[in-house]
């Protein structure tokens, strides 16, 4: 006895064919679809636009210049872990306060999630 | 006309044009749901709600999947939560109670493979059929079966063997060794 091979039960399949439904289906499925709104897709866009950033960066490159040539904060930069493992490495004269590295790493975050809102925005 | 620009006037309120796509879709999407829910008039209910949902979110559909898979994917989502509902879950038992009636020498050849084939899906579990159907029937890939049920690329190919398998025993239970060497010893 023959064993059915992929190209035997496809051609049983299509053989047979689709299924007919009763001949009213289409109207009845028009009927119902003349009483139903169609729902607009939600617009999915960056929560901040182009200009946006460029101030944001400008304002940010501004701050961190005004750290640089500042008067020192504290913060040792030749000491600790990154002194063990890089002796030669030292960071620019200047300030480093810690609240300009967190919203340094703030603003990079929300550009993260911006730049994906941007993407699914473009997929739409 | 393609169906970017079927879909644009249908956006644009044609209501011609979506009873084009309904016309064009609709014994497919019956298809699937009957595979799934075994049942005429649950089908044609399951059909009816797919081209509502499809015409309510036809506007979002963004193209990055074919239209019929998209068609394909609501059908067979609404076909599964229909028989969820109605827990059909006794086609099969009444199916191997009924035991197959002689070849009517009336009937057209293809409603007889069809009445054939119905009752040896009807033996398989709905979602092995209905994937079998997918991917015999409509040539859908993996990958686009994967997009119509949502399942695991290698569940689907569990279920494939799996229904393959079980629609030869199936076939062979059903018509005996000589029918079954007819429908298959063609090549």
């Amino acid at each position: 006895m023959a064993e059915p091979r992929d190209t035997d039960l496809r051609h049983l399949f299509q053989q047979a064919g689709y299924h007919d439904p009763s001949r009213d289906l289409t109207s009845r499925i028009m009927a119902r679809v003349a009483v139903t709104p169609m729902m607009q897709p939600s617009v999915v866009r960056p929560l901040i636009g182009k200009w946006g950033w460029v101030a944001i960066g400008t304002a940010m490159a501004g701050l961190l210049v005004y750290a640089l040539i500042s008067a020192p904060a504290g913060i040792d930069p030749n000491g600790g872990l990154v002194k063990q493992l890089m002796p030669t490495f030292q960071l620019p004269q200047g300030a480093w306060p810690v609240w300009l590295m967190a919203a340094s790493g703030c603003l990079f975050l929300l550009a993260v999630v911006d730049r994906k809102l941007a993407r699914k925005s473009a997929q739409h | 006309m393609d169906h970017k620009s079927l879909i644009q006037q249908i956006v644009a309120g044609d209501a011609r044009a979506y009873e084009q796509l309904v016309r064009q879709y609709q014994r497919m999407v019956y298809t699937v749901c009957m595979r799934v829910l075994r049942n005429a008039e649950d089908a044609e209910e399951a059909t009816q709600d797919t081209f509502v949902k499809a015409y309510q979110h036809l506007a979002g559909f963004g193209g990055s999947a074919k239209l019929s898979t998209w068609l394909y994917s609501i059908a067979y989502r609404t076909a599964i939560s229909m028989g969820r509902r109605k827990r059909l879950d006794t086609v099969a038992a009444e199916d191997l109670a009924h035991p197959p009636a002689a070849p009517s020498t009336n009937e057209g050849h293809q409603t007889e493979l069809k009445r054939v084939l119905d009752r040896a899906l009807g033996q398989l579990e709905p979602e092995d059929a209905t994937i079998l159907s997918l991917y015999h029937l409509d040539e859908l890939s993996v990958e686009e079966i994967v997009t119509v049920t949502g399942l695991g690329a290698s569940n689907v190919k569990v279920k494939l063997h799996r229904g393959r398998k079980k629609l030869q025993e199936v076939l062979t239970r059903q018509l005996g060794p000589e029918a079954h060497a007819l429908l298959f010893d063609h090549g």
